[in-house]
């Protein structure tokens, strides 16, 4: 990192491929698909690339550049709320009601873990972002809950309690879009008294 | 799911998941047949967030090209402040000087002398060698002063090349320009004087500056590979606008 601050683009080529794929895989489920993600990515590591000579190393870098993958994911989600959307990405983002119909319609071209993509990401985009993004950092970026609250800059118990409330929301998305067909401790509703 | 359904068990089962409980909390958990339920289906929903698809190579490779361009950019942005401003405070004096020179010289009597110096340049693509001589007027004080004169318009790469390196004058030979010669100086050695600054600090080390050009109607300069002997029209962005090998 510091030959790369130090101007050594080779230092800097091994530096973003190392954190490339954790942060597309942020971009990625915080966007919910795969074009947006690219986007946000690109604009993540042109970020990092200009921010270089100022990060002071106060926070890991790996905090840091999360920091920079989540704002970059959440602008694309911006743009793209201005953008004219698709009837059937419509369909598929909104309620998260009638997409799994839409894959039954396929039959026997169902392919389970096609249909699981589909399902999480349309679970995790009818979360709304203060929770979906706490979910995200800590599922698919590891971060722990401190690393978490520094780059939202939000207290460790808001961290704690919207990640719950995001992993319950989810799973309750996801039991509801199999029709609660494989019933069982893993598909019980959240809001289930205990 | 709303604000009401969510309750402490929640929080304590997504807890449990990450390891953030008390050994109390843990075996309450694993001690309560529908907290681990809970735990299990929250399990499952975050195995499916963290098996995200796997970016193509193709995406990867573009996104860090990008920014290894943008880091180009950044890094020739830093290097450009200085000599900038170098060059800047270095063409401010000069212009001083020459002012300052020129106000002393309308006091004498030998106007005409002076109107002799102030050469404009004249290109002919026939004879670039002598464009190239043009563009190395005198000063007052009898040195040679590289180029600080109109851009020379250059329409073809040939042109380009017939473009000499512009030379001191000889210290006995009362400071006039030098002719056609091609004698390739180094770069240190020149008083470079430019409209171009920007384009200026684009040169590297083995390159001399030859004339500051119209490049099909671009404003640029133009530099020659002390090493390589490549001629090449640069604008003020760093961009090669042409490129000939002798």
């Amino acid at each position: 990192m510091t030959a790369a601050q130090a101007g050594d683009s080779g230092a800097l080529d091994q530096l973003l491929r190392r954190h490339y794929d954790r942060m597309h895989a942020v971009c990625r489920r915080i966007t919910g698909n795969e074009a947006d993600a690219a986007d946000a990515a690109q604009e993540a590591m042109i970020a990092v690339v200009r921010g270089l000579t100022r990060f002071d190393g106060r926070s890991a870098f790996g905090t840091w550049v999360y920091r920079i993958a989540t704002n970059a994911s959440l602008d694309e989600l911006r743009r793209r709320r201005r953008r004219p959307q698709l009837a059937g990405r419509e369909s598929n983002t909104g309620t998260g009601k009638d997409w799994p119909e839409q894959i039954d319609h396929d039959g026997g071209l169902r392919i389970d873990h096609i249909a699981d993509r589909f399902e999480i990401d349309a679970a995790l985009l009818e979360l709304p972002e203060d929770f979906r993004v706490p979910v995200v950092l800590r599922d698919v970026a590891d971060l722990d809950y401190a690393e978490i609250a520094e780059v939202l800059d939000v207290p460790i118990g808001t961290v704690k309690s919207r990640i719950a409330r995001g992993r319950a929301q989810v799973a309750a998305t996801i039991s509801q879009a199999n029709g609660n067909q494989h019933p069982g401790p893993g598909r019980q509703t959240p809001g289930t008294p205990i | 799911m709303n604000d009401n359904d969510m309750t402490p068990e929640h929080e304590l089962a997504s807890a449990y998941l990450d390891g953030d409980v008390t050994a109390v909390e843990r075996a309450r958990v694993e001690a309560t047949p529908e907290l681990r339920a809970l735990v299990a289906s929250m399990r499952e929903a975050s195995t499916m967030i963290a098996a995200v698809p796997v970016v193509s190579e193709a995406v990867r490779n573009a996104a860090i090209a990008s920014a290894l361009g943008e880091f180009n950019v950044v890094s020739l942005d830093s290097h450009r402040r200085w000599p900038n401003k170098v060059l800047a405070a270095a063409a401010a004096v000069v212009l001083l000087g020459v002012v300052g020179v020129s106000v002393l010289q309308n006091t004498s009597d030998d106007k005409s002398e002076t109107a002799s110096r102030e050469v404009e340049p004249k290109f002919d693509a026939n004879t670039a060698d002598d464009a190239a001589s043009a563009g190395v007027p005198e000063t007052a004080g009898g040195e040679a002063v590289v180029s600080m004169t109109a851009p020379i318009v250059i329409d073809n790469p040939q042109q380009l090349l017939a473009l000499t390196v512009p030379s001191p004058p000889a210290a006995d030979d009362g400071g006039g320009p030098t002719g056609s010669e091609t004698t390739d100086a180094p770069a240190d050695t020149q008083r470079v004087e430019s409209y171009n600054l920007e384009a200026l600090a684009c040169m590297n080390d083995d390159q001399v500056f030859l004339a500051d050009i119209y490049y099909q109607g671009a404003l640029a300069i133009a530099v020659r590979d002390t090493v390589t002997g490549v001629t090449q029209a640069i604008d003020s962005n760093c961009t090669v606008l042409a490129s000939v090998t002798p």
